[in-house]
C-alpha cells in the first residue's frame, strides 16, 4: 500500500495519461498550501499555456478514498474529470487583484485564530481582536466550486501602498454595507432540518430549542454563511444586538463561518461554556474551521468584544468602583454633618420641622377610618 | 518556457453545519437544566432548614 507521499508522486507522474490531448504539454506541479489553522494541504496544479490560472486540486480526500479501497485508476479518472470540469479558458485579469482601485469594493475580512495560524499569518497583514486575527481577502465572486477569494499578502500590500489600518478601514466599510444575518437558533435549525416546516407536535421537534418569547440562542453570520464569524466585527450589528438583548451578551465561537450569541443570564457559567466550546470543537468542527476554544463577551458599555475572563475582571472592577463611590458619598455626607456646629444643626432641624408643619395636609377624621373586613 | 503568473485563489462552499449547532443546543439545554436542578435543590434545602 502506498503512503501519502508515494500516492501524490504517482498521481503527478501519471495524471496526463488520464487527461484529454490538449493537456499533453501541461506543466504538472505538486504544491503544499497552508490553509486556515495552519492545516497544510497538498494540491496538484496542472497548468496549460491557454490560461494563467488553474485550479489546485487537493489530494487528501482522494488518498482517503484510496485507503478505503477505491482503485488507483478510478481515483485518477476522478482527478482528471475534476481538472477538466474546472477549466478556466480565459486568462485571469491579474489587475483584479493587484490594482487597489479595482479591489477596494471587493476587500473582505476573515476572522481566524491567531495562535493556530502563526505560519499562515507570517506573510499577511492582519489586525488583532483579542486572540483572534482579522485577515483580508479579495472577493472574486462565485464559480462552480463555490466562492472564490484571493488572500491579501504583504507583497500585495506593497503594490497597494497602504497601511494595515487603511486596509482594515476599507474592509470594515465593506462589511457594514454587506448582508449580516442574526437569527434564532430555532429558525436556523428549522430551515436546515425541516425546509418544509415542522408542526409543534412533531416528535422530531425535541432536537430544536424551545419556541420562546425571549429566545436563548442566536446565530450570527453573513449573507453567504462563509467566513461569517466576521459579523462580530461590525460595530453597528453588535450595538443593535446589545440593545435587543438588554446589554452585555455572550459570544460562542462556533466556527470561522458563524458565532452563537447568548443573552447574559445567571445560568451562564463561563467555565462550563468554555468546556462546551472545547468539546464541540474537538468533536464536531473540522480542524480547518475551528475559530477558538474561548468564550467572548460583548461589553455594551465600552462597545467592545472581549474575552469572557477579561469581562469578568471588568465587571468586578466596576462593582468595586461603584462600592467605593458609595462609600465616598457616605463619608462625605458624614464629614459635612460633622463640620456643622450643633447650633447650626438645631436651627436646620427647626426650619425643616416648620416646613413640614406648613405642608401637612389636614385630613378629616372620617377619612382616617380604617375598614376592617 | 513561458512564465505563468498564477494568483492564489481559494474556492470554498457554504459550510453552515447542523452537527455543531445541534451539539450547542444540547449543551445549552443541559446547562439550563442543571441550573434549574441546582436552584430547586437549594430551595428544598432552604425549606428544610427553615422548618427546623
Amino acid at each position: 500500500m502506498m503512503n501519502f507521499e508515494e500516492f501524490t508522486k504517482n498521481v503527478a507522474d501519471n495524471i496526463k495519461d488520464y487527461l484529454p490531448e490538449k493537456y499533453e504539454g501541461a506543466e504538472v506541479v505538486l504544491q503544499d498550501v497552508t490553509k486556515n489553522n495552519d492545516t497544510v494541504l497538498t494540491g496538484i496544479l496542472i497548468r496549460t499555456d491557454e490560461s494563467n490560472i488553474a485550479p489546485n486540486i487537493y489530494l487528501e480526500s482522494f488518498f482517503e478514498q484510496f485507503e478505503n479501497g477505491k482503485s488507483f485508476e478510478d481515483i485518477m479518472a476522478d482527478i482528471a474529470d475534476n481538472r477538466v470540469k474546472n477549466e478556466i479558458e480565459q486568462n485571469f485579469d491579474v489587475s483584479m487583484i493587484t490594482d487597489l482601485e479595482k479591489v477596494k469594493d471587493k476587500v473582505i475580512c476573515k476572522l481566524i485564530n491567531a495562535e493556530m495560524n502563526t505560519s499562515y499569518l507570517a506573510d499577511k497583514p492582519h489586525t488583532m481582536v483579542e486572540d483572534l486575527a482579522v485577515t483580508y481577502a479579495i472577493d472574486l465572486g462565485e464559480n462552480v466550486g463555490g466562492r472564490m477569494t484571493s488572500p491579501i499578502t504583504n507583497s500585495l500590500m506593497k503594490k497597494y501602498d497602504i497601511t494595515t489600518e487603511q486596509l482594515h478601514e476599507i474592509a470594515m466599510n465593506n462589511l457594514a454595507n454587506s448582508q449580516i444575518e442574526f437569527r434564532t437558533m430555532r429558525d436556523v435549525l428549522v430551515e436546515m432540518l425541516f425546509p418544509d416546516g415542522i408542526s409543534p407536535d412533531d416528535p422530531r421537534s425535541f432536537m430544536l430549542p424551545p419556541e420562546e418569547e425571549s429566545p436563548s440562542m442566536f446565530v450570527l453570520t453573513n449573507g453567504t454563511k462563509l467566513n461569517g464569524a466576521t459579523a462580530i466585527l461590525d460595530s453597528k450589528t453588535m450595538e443593535n444586538i446589545a440593545e435587543r438583548l438588554g446589554g452585555d451578551f455572550i459570544v460562542l465561537p462556533s466556527s470561522i463561518h458563524e458565532t452563537i450569541v447568548l443573552p447574559l443570564t445567571p445560568d451562564m457559567d463561563r467555565n462550563a461554556l468554555e468546556t462546551m466550546v472545547q468539546d464541540v470543537n474537538a468533536g464536531q468542527v473540522a480542524p480547518q474551521e475551528r475559530l477558538s476554544d474561548h468564550v467572548y463577551m460583548y461589553d455594551s458599555k465600552e462597545k467592545e468584544l472581549v474575552l469572557a475572563d477579561k469581562m469578568e475582571e471588568r465587571v468586578k472592577a466596576r462593582e468595586a468602583s461603584k462600592g467605593e463611590k458609595k462609600q465616598d458619598e457616605r463619608s462625605e455626607a458624614r464629614s459635612s454633618r460633622r463640620s456643622k456646629s450643633m447650633k447650626e444643626r438645631i436651627s436646620e432641624k427647626k426650619a425643616e420641622a416648620a416646613k413640614n408643619e406648613q405642608s401637612r395636609e389636614i385630613v378629616p377624621a372620617k377619612k382616617r377610618e380604617t375598614t376592617l373586613e | 518556457m513561458k512564465k505563468i503568473k498564477t494568483p492564489n485563489i481559494d474556492v470554498a462552499e457554504n459550510r453552515a453545519d447542523r452537527k455543531r449547532f445541534l451539539a450547542y443546543v444540547k449543551g445549552i439545554n443541559s446547562m439550563t437544566e442543571n441550573t434549574k436542578a441546582k436552584t430547586e435543590s437549594r430551595r428544598k434545602a432552604a425549606r428544610i432548614g427553615g422548618k427546623k
